[in-house]
């Protein structure tokens, strides 16, 4: 719990994952044969093996915010990173990389909150004027927001849990794999949220024969909340669909089997929005057989992200038995 | 199997001519006398084995709901207007056969790429709506199609679920299948067997056939809407499929006789079979012209509870459908103890 | 081969985007009585190749086998389904549309509502949004979960219809019966020997974001492409932008496409007296052809485009003639081609 306390608690807003690529490193660095980051910010842990390629993917970055202007008083104007919902934004305190703080405010004169944008809101860092806040922040500036993280029962609540709950899980995943008929690329790749982008590059760059995205997802299990047949702790999500990716099948099949083999926890996700890594590494040169797996997460892109730990947990299984089992057959 | 056999069958209100013909067939060997009057309606009489009290009917209307054509467009579409009361939200992009050589096509509408979101979000009213057969132009549509031929939708009989089954006009020829096979067997009583003509269209061949026998009692056979869908309370399913044959307190058009449904729940009773009531009081049936039309005659109405009706795609349940002939049976064969409760 | 047997052949599989499996192994049949080699790659396109005795290049043509359809995303507790779209579907034409429901075993559901008597008058004016729709399939909740699984898809259910005046009515036309169209290039070109490699490619995926025929022209890497897909055909209520079933072959000109490739197709179109129309679009054309144009180092690239009346439902209506001259169109092209060079060459 420390390690996805020290994960979630790094800011990493997209392009700027270089602390919690430093906190990956060291964790993974003595199970690798090689370790590097490429010029994206994706970060490659490299277990050398004797068959296909295999890429595992969970991005590194996280929402947040990107400073474009500084008015007179001091106030911080501010661009989305990633998918932000507005009225989320609201009163929440921001976290610069040089852990400057700030708060969320809005124009009040707005009366109907309907009309709310995020042109309408600031930052306030509580600086005395322009010359001040200049000392503290510049224009392109990103900030994360805050939310600590805690447990609730079996369930753990931060921000920031899309996506290093992810990265836990790989890390875990690093430290434990051992008998892998594949050439293991483990990707902590950047800028998902802008667009899948670390993982296209670093897709090619791997060209792997068969990838895994691992991510979080949405449930169907809050009271009056939109239909989705996910539900918090009913296990890994095996992804059908989302909107970036249809994953194949053999891939599909092949969790599908190992959970079944070892008795693992799943359930079948179809996210009607939202894409994965998985999306930009299936559409790689002349393609690639693509799954992914989820991890069941309410309030998505908010600070306080919930997860059930054991559904983390059947996450971890079930990557790793995947990884032991050549889907390719025993005789490649 | 009659079930089949007949919802393959056209027959929009109008132009029933191959049902009857079909049913007249079947039922010609059991019935002491077949009537075919104005309208068409199909009035069937059996003799009864013993003295006869009261004069008793069973009815089902052979008719269905479709559409008529109403004009042939320059590019050789076929406009067309409802015969009965269909919902058109269900129409586009459905199959149809129009007139006696059931000639195909299909009910067009634009590509969802060339519509605007209002239009996406609008439906598209009947009058707008064409059914295109292929034909290049006028010319070749009128080699095939006349203004006034009938429309009917093309749907298969498929039995499927959980012993459901999926047709279109199940309302009414699954009541005209029971009567069929009522008519097999000889009862005490005389009774009387009327496949009407033109229900969809306002109970019209049921009300000349109420004049002309002047009953004292009608039971008619009929089907209903079964509502036990999502996104509805339960007490908004007016029947469910697969809790029996719904017996109709009131409706839009009638009050059942409460001397017939008391009647019809002790049978029910006696002879094990599950029944429901039907629980709402919208829409009507030829009750309302039996009851009426040849003076003031006692009426009950025994349902088949049918999901999507006026649809191509009616489902219903195959054991509704057998309690259902069971019950009408069972008031057949009973129906000389009418004498003493009417 | 009558290619309206191929035409009927296709369009009664089922295979939305991501599960053209199915459909890809029956391509993949025809494709082998023409070509030399024939394979499914990780993708699933099936890409055959007939080999040139002395090849001086490579030629793809290419159109896609995937349709649109619903993929189940719940099943409730009285056993209807819950669904989302694969491709864009129209929710007008949703309600009472018999589908079947890929799971287990093939499972015939009816798309259901509320019904009409319950609704305010407003709500009959307004289209049922797709997720208020739900799939009836006869079973209970307990049996239907033993038989369906979140994640299994379902297609639109028709039979093909043979209308009059050779037009064609049934759902999956966009867009296998331009596959049906590849199947009679690769027949007309039999016994001719081709100064190239000639790749005919059914590509997967293109209803969800052309997907599948950019991984299938990266692999391949031709020296130029022809795409088959279709576009929208005139019918009373869509007659802009639109084009008439049985005016024969449409051809586009624009960014997307190659300039010199599409006057030497035309060229031919004229000299062998092929009926065609020419659309325009001023940048990507939203098909394969997109795709395909920008993969590996760049792929010349025509469109060719059958004329569709109905676009994406199960009546979806072409004119057999159409098909018939894009695919003579296109063998008469690549019988014409001496040097790869020569036609793509500014």
């Amino acid at each position: 719990m420390e390690l996805l306390k020290k994960l979630t608690q790094t800011p990493s807003p997209s392009g700027n994952e270089d602390g919690i690529r430093d906190i990956i490193k060291s964790e993974v660095e003595k199970f690798a044969d090689d370790v590097f980051t490429d010029a994206l910010g994706s970060l490659i842990v490299h277990i050398k093996g004797n068959g296909k390629r295999a890429m595992i993917c969970a991005h590194a970055d996280e929402i947040g915010v990107m400073v474009t202007f500084i008015d007179e008083k001091g106030f911080l104007r501010f661009a989305p990173v990633g998918g932000l919902d507005k009225y989320c934004c609201l009163y929440q305190r921001v976290r610069f990389s040089n852990g400057a703080v700030g708060v969320v405010g809005y124009e009040e004169a707005i009366e109907d909150m309907k009309e709310l944008k995020l042109s309408n809101m600031y930052i306030d860092i509580g600086a005395k004027n322009k010359e001040e806040a200049e000392k503290i922040v510049s224009i392109g500036d990103m900030a994360v927001f805050s939310g600590d993280m805690e447990t609730a029962g079996d369930h753990i609540i931060s921000k920031a849990l899309d996506n290093r709950i992810g990265v836990y899980i790989l890390i875990d995943v690093i430290k434990h794999i051992k008998n892998s008929p594949y050439d293991l690329y483990f990707v902590f790749s950047s800028q998902e949220e802008v667009g899948l982008r670390g993982a296209k590059g670093a897709g090619f760059d791997v060209n792997p024969d068969i990838a895994l995205a691992v991510d979080v997802t949405d449930t169907g299990d809050t009271p009056n909340c939109k239909r989705m047949a996910v539900k918090m702790g009913d296990g890994a999500c095996i992804k059908v669909m989302d909107k970036s990716v249809i994953c194949s099948k053999s891939v599909r099949d092949c969790l599908t089997d190992v959970a079944e083999g070892k008795d693992i926890k799943v359930q079948y996700e179809v996210l009607d929005c939202g894409g994965t890594d998985a999306g930009a590494m299936q559409l790689t040169r002349g393609g690639v057989l693509t799954g992914a797996v989820s991890v069941p997460t309410r309030y998505i892109h908010t600070p306080s992200e919930m997860v059930n730990i054991n559904d983390v947990n059947e996450c971890i299984r079930l990557i790793g038995a995947f990884l032991e089992k050549n889907m390719f057959g025993e005789q490649l | 199997m009659l079930l089949k056999e007949l919802t393959q069958l056209n027959g929009v209100a109008g132009c029933e001519s191959a049902v009857r013909e079909f049913i007249m067939e079947k039922i010609a060997l059991y019935a002491d006398d077949i009537t075919v009057d104005t309208m068409g309606n199909l009035i069937a009489f059996k003799k009864g084995s013993g003295k006869s009290g009261k004069k008793i009917a069973l009815c089902a209307h052979m008719d269905e709901v479709g559409f008529i054509v109403s004009g042939i467009t320059d590019d050789g579409y076929i406009k067309f207007k409802p015969v009965g009361g269909i919902d058109e939200r269900i129409l586009l992009s459905k199959r149809v056969t129009i007139g006696k050589d059931k000639i195909s096509g299909v009910i067009g509408i634009k590509a969802v790429h060339l519509s605007t979101p209002e239009e996406r979000e609008a439906v598209v009213k009947q009058k707008d709506m064409y059914i295109d057969i292929g034909a290049k132009d006028k010319e070749s549509a009128e080699e095939v199609v006349a203004l006034g031929d009938y429309i009917a939708f093309d749907s298969d009989y498929l039995e499927f679920g959980n012993g459901k089954i999926k047709a279109k006009a199940i309302d009414d020829r699954a009541g005209c299948a029971i009567l069929i096979e009522c008519m097999k067997k000889d009862y005490t009583n005389d009774m009387y067997f009327c496949f009407t003509v033109q229900e969809e269209t306002g109970l019209k061949g049921a009300a000349i056939v109420a004049h002309r026998l002047q009953l004292d009692a009608a039971f008619i056979v009929e089907s209903t809407t079964a509502a036990d869908v999502p996104g509805l309370e339960e007490h908004e399913y007016a029947t469910s499929l697969g809790s029996g044959p719904a017996i109709t307190v009131m409706d839009g058009a009638s009050n059942s006789s409460k001397a017939l449904n008391n009647y019809i729940f002790d049978l029910a009773n006696e002879n094990n079979i599950k029944y429901q009531l039907k629980r709402t009081v919208f829409g009507g049936n030829d009750a309302r012209a039996f009851a009426t039309r040849g003076g003031a005659c006692a009426t009950a109405a025994i349902s088949l509870p049918c999901r999507y009706i006026h649809s191509p795609v009616c489902i219903a349940d195959m054991a509704d459908f057998e309690l259902t002939m069971s019950l009408v049976q069972a008031i057949a064969e009973n129906s000389w103890k009418l004498g003493g409760i009417i | 081969m009558k290619i309206t047997d191929n035409i009927k052949l296709l369009s009664n599989l089922h295979g939305v985007s991501g599960c053209e499996q199915t459909v890809a192994d029956e391509v993949k049949k025809i494709f082998s009585q023409y070509c030399d080699e024939c394979s499914i790659d990780a993708m699933g396109n099936v890409i055959g190749i007939k080999k040139s005795k002395n090849p001086h290049g490579k030629v793809m043509i290419e159109a896609h086998m995937d349709e649109v359809g619903l993929i189940i995303t719940d099943i409730d507790e009285k056993g209807f389904l819950h669904f989302s779209a694969i491709g864009g579907i129209d929710a007008r034409i949703m309600l009472a549309q018999e589908v079947i429901v890929h799971g287990k075993s093939r499972l015939t559901g009816i798309i259901g509502a509320k019904p009409p008597h319950i609704l305010s008058a407003e709500e009959r004016k307004k289209t049922v949004p797709k997720d208020k729709l739900y799939i009836d399939t006869g079973f209970s909740a307990d049996e239907i979960k033993k038989l369906v699984k979140v994640g299994d898809t379902a297609t639109m259910k028709n039979k093909t219809l043979f209308m009059l005046d050779g037009m064609i009515s049934t759902k999956a036309q966009d867009d296998r019966t331009s596959v049906s169209a590849i199947m009679d290039v690769l027949h007309q070109l039999k016994d001719v020997e081709l100064p190239f490699d000639l790749y005919a490619v059914a590509a997967v995926q293109e209803e969800v974001g052309l997907r599948g025929a950019g991984c299938a022209a990266y692999s391949i890497n031709p020296d130029f492409a022809i795409a088959i897909d279709v576009c929208h055909g005139t019918s009373p209520d869509a007659k802009d932008n639109t084009f008439s079933t049985g005016g024969g072959a449409v051809i586009s000109k624009g960014p997307n496409i190659h300039p010199v490739l599409v006057e030497a197709v035309i060229n031919v179109m004229k000299i062998k007296g092929i009926d065609y129309s020419i659309d325009i679009d001023g940048g990507d054309t939203g098909t394969d052809a997109a795709a395909i144009q920008i993969a590996n180092r760049g792929v010349p690239t025509v469109l060719f485009s059958l004329p569709l009346k109905y676009m994406h439902t199960p009546i979806e209506t072409v004119s057999e003639k159409d098909v018939q001259s894009t695919a003579n169109a296109i063998a008469e092209f690549l019988k014409s081609v001496k040097r790869v060079g020569d036609v793509i060459c500014y």
